[in-house]
């Protein structure tokens, strides 16, 4: 696991330790794709966050938070310190769900948290990008288990209608649903809903950034979805083989462990 | 100037047609309204302005939770979205959407819901919204607009495109007869005092305005003098009208058509209980569901009548202390 991907899990971590709180599998599943997006695909940067063409990316999958903060700290949006220090107290910005009313200046985009609600909103940005002639793109993470909500299907039905090909989907594919129902063929189902679907390991940075700028270079007039196939927890043993890390924060003497697991990955 | 016209007659013009014709209007004051609907144009007669606008206008098929996401996206870019469904489908069916997406992530949308309460008629139960006052006034920062005619419809709908938060218009599509002269000036958060009255109060909104005026007019018959309020705006509610005319008259009766439960009559016992305490006995759905019915049949079926309103009004002048 390249070094950067390494940090920005103990990051989260530590956050989360900090914290007391967070869905480390959920945050350590998507946090490659994450990172990828910001540093490899995406127009935006702090200085741009207000700007009406940048990039969008909406967290829908909100309980992966932690996987967002980090990033945006080595984008400079805000400092590891500032977080560590406000973050789990009541008033502090640095919600465990992001909460966009707290950042005024922007960098936040939406606020996460009921499951079912980015994804719609996504669509509309991709929409108004498209009559305003912007070439600003939309990507909007999501999980699996997400899409057992109508609003999700009711969204790409509506992508697909308008031809919204700057519009990206990616799914956290960590087969959380599978606990739930049985989803089927995502792909195929996506295919059938007018997106261009690709499938890629989602802890492959290299393959999502190759699959990323393909992808989004094809201007077809049809929805992009990107299929991330990932493991819960994945740099970290202990988390990927014991799902009470779905939801728990690590005390002193996890954090240990753990960051010495990520650094060991 | 403003006057009462009310006469019971049929309106000037539907509320369907100032709908498409306001918003018209409102494309050419400022290219960044947008009017969303989940497939209900046909009903709302507002297809041709899906031709004729197609920038402006977006059909986004049956999926209303769906539309209320996509206009909060289509604000963050800087439009201003108008939104239409019928009630139950503007507010019951999406209402975790409207009030995270769009109330709590401090996005600003303008919801109609049409059909409300009775005026559902013939699509009976499923279709007949009795709740919708009640959970979107618990939205922080709503505000709620019962519809009472053509006149007031098109002026809140102009006055309420920059306005930020949710704000919530439930209306009759049809058959809404004129209460107010086309150069009435509405305001949010203002009342109209339509006639003045001492002996009683009746607090009235939407559909039930006119029957309000019939029914003091019914009391008048009587001996008694009823003063008639229309609060425009349930959220925020006139309290100085409400307040002063409750010490004026010591009795009040409100009349809507929504549940007594959370609707016109528990805001004004809500707000007289605290600042003036007098009797408020209320008319509107008593914990019931919807029906199929035309609308004389559903106002008898529920009481919302100018006789029930001025049977309550005599109960509430019996019970002043």
């Amino acid at each position: 696991m390249k070094q950067i991907l390494k940090d920005l899990r103990k990051d989260s971590l530590l956050l989360s330790h900090k914290c007391q709180d967070g869905n480390l599998q959920s945050v350590f599943s998507c946090l490659d794709v994450v990172w990828t997006l910001y540093d490899k695909i995406m127009n935006w940067s702090a200085e741009k966050a207000t700007d009406p063409d940048r990039d969008f990316f909406i967290i829908s999958k909100g309980q992966a938070t932690l996987a967002l903060y980090p990033v945006l700290i080595r984008k400079g949006l805000f400092s590891f310190d500032e977080v560590a220090e406000h973050i789990g107290q009541f008033d502090s910005r640095y919600c465990i769900q992001t909460d966009l009313s707290k950042f005024p200046e922007g960098g936040v985009e939406n606020n996460a948290g009921s499951l079912g609600h980015g994804m719609p909103f996504a669509v509309g940005i991709a929409n108004a990008n498209k009559i305003k002639n912007s070439p600003s793109r939309v990507f909007v993470l999501c999980g699996d288990g997400e899409f057992c909500e109508g609003t999700m299907w009711e969204s790409c039905i509506f992508a697909s209608a308008k031809k919204l090909d700057d519009l990206c989907l990616i799914i956290d594919d960590n087969n959380s649903v599978g606990a739930m129902v049985d989803m089927g063929d995502m792909q195929k189902k996506l295919d059938a809903f007018g997106f261009d679907v690709a499938v890629i390991n989602g802890h492959d940075t290299d393959e999502a950034e190759e699959t990323f700028r393909t992808i989004m270079d094809n201007h077809n007039g049809r929805p992009k979805a990107v299929i991330a196939k990932t493991v819960r927890g994945y740099g970290s043993k202990t988390m990927t083989e014991h799902d009470i890390w779905f939801h728990k924060a690590p005390n002193a003497e996890e954090l240990e462990l753990l960051c010495k697991e990520v650094d060991e990955f | 100037m403003s006057e009462i016209i009310y006469t019971g007659a049929a309106p000037k013009a539907e509320i369907s047609s100032v709908f498409s014709s306001t918003l018209e209007e409102l494309f050419h004051q400022d290219s960044s309204v947008v009017y969303i609907d989940a497939d209900l144009m046909g009903s709302m007669k507002t297809k041709e302005l899906w031709k004729k606008y197609p920038d402006n206008v977006i059909n986004t098929g049956i999926q209303e939770a769906n539309m209320i996401g996509v206009a909060a996206g289509l604000y963050l870019t800087g439009m201003k979205p108008y939104v239409h469904s019928f009630s139950p489908f503007a507010s019951r069916r999406v209402f975790d959407q409207v009030f995270l997406s769009i109330g709590y992530a401090g996005k600003s949308i303008r919801i109609i819901g049409s059909d409300a309460g009775i005026m559902a008629t013939y699509n009976g139960g499923t279709h007949m919204c009795f709740e919708d006052i009640a959970m979107m006034c618990t939205i922080p920062g709503v505000c709620v607009i019962d519809v009472s005619d053509a006149a007031m419809f098109r002026s809140l709908l102009i006055q309420t495109k920059d306005r930020p938060g949710v704000t919530y218009f439930r209306t009759a599509r049809r058959g809404l007869p004129d209460v107010y002269s086309d150069d009435t000036e509405f305001r949010i958060g203002e009342g109209k005092l339509i006639s003045d009255g001492s002996d009683v109060t009746i607090i009235a909104s939407g559909i039930m305005v006119g029957t309000a005026i019939e029914a003091a007019g019914i009391l008048k018959e009587k001996g008694v003098s009823a003063e008639v309020i229309d609060p425009i705006t349930i959220k925020p509610l006139d309290r100085e009208l409400i307040i002063s005319s409750a010490k004026k008259t010591g009795a009040v009766v409100t009349a809507e058509n929504h549940s007594i439960h959370g609707g016109l009559g528990a805001e004004v016992a809500s707000l007289l209980s605290g600042e003036y305490p007098v009797p408020v006995m209320m008319v509107g759905i008593e914990d019931r569901f919807g029906q199929v019915g035309n609308e004389k049949y559903l106002r008898e079926q529920y009481g919302l009548t100018a006789d029930n309103i001025a049977e309550k009004a005599l109960a509430a002048i019996n019970k002043k202390r």
